[in-house]
């Protein structure tokens, strides 16, 4: 277990959650970025492959070509264009603001992976329970449904094998709509009924019967969770102030 | 005396007819009680009331009588009190295990009964131990077998250390290997006697020796008869307890003798092989086989050996990486969970689909509607109908273009006894029209009582194909993930003691070769 691994996830959920209403709030591609080495460099102290780390950028920088072209463009439409290439207006202004949106992009995205990645499901859920005031007969049933998320993938294929195998043969905008609300229907039944059953199943095992509920994984607070947040909150602020200090520090308050 | 009903009629939601009427029934302290009687007698009903379930979680009419359990009014108990006395154990493995790891989940009942953590540290230990959950048991429920998963469901319940225990059909979603591995748990347990039991299941021939007494609901859901194992099974030749005993082959050899398949090829496929996308082996390797019409085929084999690849692929819904399959008429294509292929709003509407997308039909809908026994619900919605009536949907209106190959996936699993002979009977009549008809299952009852050939898998390739009795036979059936059912092994004990007992017969040996099992009385 590395250091990231043995935080308490609600504490890591909240600094990851504030980290991320920051970044919202910024509007220059510089300092998103350097919140993005620092991503970077978080997940790699949580034990993270390098290659694992690049395979999630990827997903999430062809997000961010979409986000700067669209926005260059876009904006090249209300104010003066910079550049003209071929038929294509872009504005420098335009640019900046869709870089910093994919960049920012990426960043929260990687903060989220990295806590999902060193974060075991089932202390989340307790942590939440016992830290966040969540109320336990939200998260175990959470929990419960958790396990059933790989299974639906598979689900879903196997409904479209059956169906394709009854004839069922889409034909047009229409009838893809169609069938896709009738494949829906389908998984829904089936979830309602799994869901049943696991609720019969609790209940079968007292859950919410008795006055008191215990806990077979205790989630303490430690004074390590504390030094934590204290040093993101330093981080944070180095960040923001070597941004300013490099003059590129934007925010939507102007 | 544990529990006791008396006058109880209880009717669930939105139905007409009570699932219990009337019912009297006694289970005593530290008694081993088998529950049978046919799907929809009320046998889950009335494990749920035990519990406590039924009035205080779910909701239900209780028209009337009482139930006592450990001298407990149900209804006035708590559901804490209640699911202290009475741990149940449900069929599906996959529906009632709430957390993602072995320790959580035996913990979670205990932490319910908020218990401090340092007792469910012993309890936990102590609970493994006895469902053989050892240190090499994997930590994840979800890399878990559906055996050791229901072993894991068992350890849970027993770690809240209940007077009684409900077993509620706990092999009926299991393969053969699965089914032996919660079997030998529940001998465990049962053998030690610290404990009542009350078993409710279909497979009966391995649990009969752990049994003291036998009750059986009939399908109005009034008690039809109970007494010790050898009366129920052995006194009685009515029809009650003809649905009792496991089907394990009625006539099985004299039949196959009768019929020959017809001489016209209507499937053969050549050197086929899959891959799934992303998978690192092929699915199915080089199988290479003829179907003739009026043939019922079995592919059997453990999960993953390829079997419902091999089907799809016949039916030409996969189409092979290499290799050819080449089919003379059409195929139609039962799955295992029917429902995923349901499209139509009403169950007429369902079996009459074939005709709204322009396919021929080649029999009267309603006709067959009725030959199932679904006319009355032509109107239901599909998703409505209980288990075996899905199925039989299915079935109907895959027949409904009379096709040359019928290939079925698992159609016994989940399915009580009843429902399967009448699957049976359809299946041999389908044959009897000349229909070609593939079993894909790991049920050896089914293969012994109504399959003209076995094809065995293993690892994708067909390891063995030839009669169903001569697999039975084979010493290395291990190696398919097969389990021949305890019956066909009391078969094989009287016959070394006896020469004259014929290796497969019909279901009054069945219950001679039972009478050789002396209860064990601990």
């Amino acid at each position: 277990m590395n250091v990231l691994a043995r935080r308490d996830p609600t504490v890591k959920l909240a600094v990851v959650f504030a980290i991320s209403l920051l970044l919202i709030l910024i509007v220059d591609p510089v300092t998103p970025s350097l919140f993005l080495v620092v991503a970077i460099g978080v997940a790699l102290a949580g034990g993270t492959r390098p290659a694992t780390i690049l395979r999630a950028l990827v997903p999430l920088s062809i997000l961010g070509v979409g986000f700067v072209w669209s926005n260059a463009v876009f904006a090249a439409t209300q104010g003066p264009a910079t550049w003209t290439i071929g038929p294509v207006h872009a504005s420098e202004s335009g640019l900046r603001f869709g870089l910093a949106i994919a960049i920012r992009g990426m960043a929260i995205g990687l903060f989220s992976l990295a806590f999902v990645w060193t974060t075991d499901p089932t202390d989340l859920v307790v942590s939440l329970i016992q830290h966040a005031r969540v109320s336990f007969r939200i998260g175990y049933p959470l929990l419960a449904g958790y396990r059933f998320l790989p299974f639906f993938t598979d689900e879903y294929a196997q409904v479209r094998l059956a169906r394709r195998v009854r004839g069922a043969v889409p034909r047009g905008p229409l009838g893809r709509a169609r069938e896709a609300v009738g494949e829906l229907v389908t998984l829904l039944s089936d979830a309602t009924r799994r869901a049943t059953r696991i609720a019969i199943a609790m209940d079968a095992r007292a859950f919410a019967a008795a006055t008191r509920r215990t806990y077979y994984r205790e989630t303490r607070l430690t004074w390590d969770d504390a030094l934590f947040v204290l040093a993101a909150a330093v981080t944070t602020t180095a960040l923001l102030v070597l941004s300013a200090w490099l003059g590129s520090l934007r925010t939507v308050l102007g | 005396m544990f529990a006791r009903a008396r006058s109880l009629t209880v009717r669930h939601i939105g139905r007409k007819r009570p699932a219990l009427r009337d019912l009297d029934f006694d289970w005593e302290e530290g008694e081993r009680l088998l529950l049978l009687g046919p799907s929809g007698a009320g046998k889950s009903t009335l494990a749920l009331c035990l519990d406590g379930l039924i009035p205080h979680a779910l909701d239900a009419h209780w028209e009337n009588g009482t139930l006592t359990v450990g001298g407990r009014d149900t209804r006035s108990a708590t559901l804490a009190e209640l699911t202290g006395d009475v741990g149940v154990l449900f069929q599906d493995p996959e529906t009632q295990l709430v957390m993602l790891e072995t320790d959580d989940e035996i913990a979670f009942g205990l932490e319910n009964l908020g218990l401090p953590p340092k007792e469910m540290v012993e309890r936990i230990a102590e609970a493994r131990a006895s469902t053989g959950l050892g240190p090499e048991t994997p930590r994840r429920l979800d890399t878990l077998s559906g055996g050791t998963k229901q072993r894991v469901a068992l350890a849970s319940l027993l770690a809240m250390r209940p007077r009684a225990l409900v077993l509620d059909e706990p092999t009926a979603n299991l393969d053969p290997i699965g089914a032996r591995e919660v079997v030998t748990a529940f001998a465990a347990l049962a053998i030690r006697r610290e404990r009542s039991f009350l078993v409710i299941e279909h497979r009966i021939d391995p649990l009969l020796r752990f049994i003291d007494r036998v009750a059986v609901l009939g399908d109005d859901g009034r008690l039809a008869l109970a007494g010790d194992p050898e009366n129920v099974f052995m006194g009685r030749a009515d029809e009650p307890a003809d649905l009792l005993v496991e089907r394990w082959p009625r006539g099985a050899s004299a039949r196959r003798d009768e019929r020959a398949p017809g001489r016209r090829i209507t499937v053969a496929a050549r050197a086929v092989a899959y891959r799934y996308r992303a998978a690192e082996r092929e699915a199915v390797n080089d199988a290479s086989l003829e179907l003739r019409e009026g043939e019922i085929a079995a592919v059997v084999g453990a999960n993953g050996a390829g079997k419902s690849t091999l089907g799809l692929l016949l039916a030409g819904v996969l189409r092979p990486s290499r290799g050819a399959v080449e089919v003379t008429g059409d195929v139609a294509y039962v799955f295992q969970y029917p429902e995923r292929g349901f499209l139509a709003a009403t169950v007429r509407d369902e079996v009459r689909y074939s005709a709204t997308i322009g396919r021929r039909i080649a029999r009267d809908p309603d006709a067959l509607l009725e030959r199932f026994g679904l006319a009355r619900l032509a109107e239901a919605n599909p998703h409505s109908l209980s288990h075996g009536e899905k199925r039989r949907l299915s079935v109907a209106s895959a027949l409904v273009t009379s096709p040359a190959v019928l290939i079925l996936d698992e159609p016994t699993f989940g399915q009580d006894l009843r429902n399967t002979r009448e699957l049976v009977s359809i299946l041999r009549e389908e044959r009897d029209r000349g229909t070609t008809v593939v079993l894909i299952t790991h049920d050896l009852s089914l293969v012994a009582e109504v399959a003209d050939r076995a094809i065995a898998m293993a690892g994708g390739a067909i390891g063995f194909d030839g009669s169903p009795d001569r697999l039975f036979q084979r010493p290395d059936l291990a190696r398919f993930g097969l389990a021949l059912p305890a019956a066909a092994g009391a078969f094989a004990r009287a016959r070394e003691r006896d020469p004259a007992v014929p290796p497969l017969t019909g279901l009054d040996a069945a219950r001679g070769a039972l009478a050789s099992l002396v209860p064990v009385r601990a």
